[in-house]
């Protein structure tokens, strides 16, 4: 069966559609059943009859990976600013987001804390706010899996290359002041986060997401509890009401549509903790092995890293002229200290000039002007060095099963003419 | 290419994403079983995610489990399960330049690199 055939006959209202006799219509139509039909949405079409793309609402010049659940990252020339725009901000979502997300409506809704504390907190937004000292922080939040592109053999899940990662203001209070107030008990260990996004198959028993940090990280001084994201509150994509943000950490540790802190006495073991889902191998493998759960071990800080936002791959550049590029750095590990290019295959290394982080785990903006010696193509590596003296590879490091943790430097191809 | 695609989209009805976001989202290939594994997969989920992985037979059928194991996914039929990993593994095999959706993101291009083990 062709897409054309399957649409010939679609009645003008695709929502008509479904509502009336449609399902009968549709399993006809593909010749097949169609479990848990019951739970398509009314108003969405099977991909089979029409491939529905949302509309990437509040979105702007972003690139579409998936639409159900929705995941997008911002093509690279576009993360120029040093502070990412909410519209151009990538998304990683698990499941659905909630109405609550999209009407922007506060009715009901609070933080619970419990577990390992002195006295369980119920919190509404107003106690968030008067009770604790807010604070405003710019943050880089990355997927774990932003360049799984690049692994070979193929890694599974959305295949990002490099613009899962942007760097907002947020406001919110921190995370540590919260957990004291209730009083973490000495057995604590780990914190695990339950949000109000709904499960692709909408059963309410099961989470999209339910990830967290051990407890030293969830008492850092950086982690934070956000209501908001570069002045507004936060987009419905980006977890309205409050989310987590654990900066340096991959994004995942960071829950969105938070309702529940749970303080856990073991690693907690939520939906995506657990399997092989945010780890690496404990040792390095060759590409394509397989590797037991048990020899998986969870991500925590995220590996140094930049990006060239300008000037665009394959872009004409005069001889007589100096070529400005800039772009950004940033590393899960702290501070970024010296960032460097080459134009000759790495066999030289330009310094770039690099700025100070607005505050720790901010990006830091790199620029720099470049002469080339004669004309001809080149390409531009690009290599950040962070305080550990740790620099981004060459090549894709260390092939793992999901396809995590990929620093290479980004290259550009750049003509130079006479 | 990716002005046909857009067009294609407007062509069969689908709703096209604002004006200047860009779809990345693949489509499915015409092959045998295509259509089950439509009917099997998007209630939960849309079929970008499985246009977008390029996994062995063995993969997709261990992926499929944990659909059903963590997921909710129904209980298939064995000759259905063959038929959908047919098709999986057809369309969707790591031979077919499993890094194609980064190649041919222009900004990207220049990231990717054979990896030698790989056959």
């Amino acid at each position: 069966m062709t897409r054309t055939e399957a649409t010939q006959d679609l009645p003008d209202s695709r929502r008509q559609f479904l509502s009336h006799g449609g399902k009968a219509a549709l399993i006809a139509a593909l010749g097949a059943p169609v479990p848990f039909i019951d739970n398509l949405a009314p108003g969405v079409m099977p991909e089979a009859l029409a491939q529905v793309v949302g509309e990437a609402k509040g979105k702007r010049g972003i690139r579409v990976l998936n639409d159900r659940p929705f995941n997008a990252e911002t093509p690279v020339t576009l993360l120029d600013d040093d502070i990412t725009p909410n519209e151009r901000h990538f998304v990683r979502n698990n499941g659905i987001v909630p109405e609550r997300a999209w009407k922007k409506d506060l009715k009901g809704w609070s933080l619970q804390i419990d577990g390992e504390v002195g006295k369980e907190l119920n919190l509404s937004m107003s106690d968030l706010k008067a009770r604790f000292k807010s604070v405003r922080r710019t943050l880089v939040i990355e997927c774990g899996g932003n360049g799984r592109a690049g692994y070979d053999p193929p890694a599974k899940g959305n295949q990002w290359t490099l613009g899962a990662v942007g760097c907002a203001e947020y406001e919110g209070v921190r995370l540590r002041d919260v957990l004291n107030a209730a009083g973490v008990k000495k057995s604590a260990v780990y914190i695990g986060y339950y949000g109000e996004d709904i499960h692709l198959s909408r059963d309410p028993r099961k989470q999209p997401i339910s990830r967290g940090v051990p407890i030293a990280k969830a008492l850092d001084e950086h982690t934070i509890l956000a209501w908001s994201m570069n002045g507004e509150p936060l987009p419905a994509y980006h977890g309205f009401p409050l989310r987590l943000v654990c900066p340096g950490w991959p994004g995942s540790t960071g829950g969105k549509w938070l309702k529940r802190i749970w303080v856990r006495d073991q690693v907690h073991d939520g939906t995506k903790m657990t399997g092989t889902a945010y780890r690496v191998p404990r040792h390095p493998v060759a590409p394509g092995t397989d590797v037991a759960e048990e020899d998986m071990e969870i991500i925590h800080e995220m590996p140094v890293k930049s990006i060239i936002t300008r000037p665009g791959t394959g872009i004409e550049t005069p001889l007589a002229k100096q070529l400005a590029l800039r772009g950004h750095a940033w590393s899960g590990w702290g501070d970024v200290k010296a960032m460097d290019l080459s134009i000759d295959f790495g066999a030289t290394w330009i310094s770039a000039k690099l700025g100070a982080p607005r505050n720790p785990y901010a990006w830091q903006r790199w620029n720099v002007q470049i002469k080339f010696p004669k004309p001809g193509y080149y390409e531009v590596w690009a290599r950040a060095t962070d305080n550990r003296g740790h620099m981004q590879p060459m090549l894709v490091p260390g092939w793992n099963p999901k396809g995590y943790l990929n620093n290479a430097m980004q290259r550009i191809a750049v003509k130079v003419v006479a | 290419m990716k002005h046909f695609l857009l067009v294609a989209w407007v062509l069969v009805g689908g709703r096209v994403l604002a004006a200047d976001n860009e779809s990345a989202i693949g489509q499915l290939k015409n092959l045998p079983g295509k259509a089950l594994v439509q009917a099997n997969c998007i209630p939960c989920h849309s079929t970008a995610i499985i246009a977008a992985n390029h996994l062995t037979r063995r993969q997709w059928d261990e992926t499929i489990t944990v659909m059903q194991k963590k997921n909710g996914m129904w209980t298939i039929p064995a000759p259905m399960r063959k038929q959908i990993l047919d098709y999986l593994e057809k369309a969707q095999r790591p031979a077919d330049a499993g890094l194609a959706r980064g190649k041919k993101t222009p900004w990207a291009r220049p990231l990717y690199r054979a990896n030698p083990l790989w056959k």
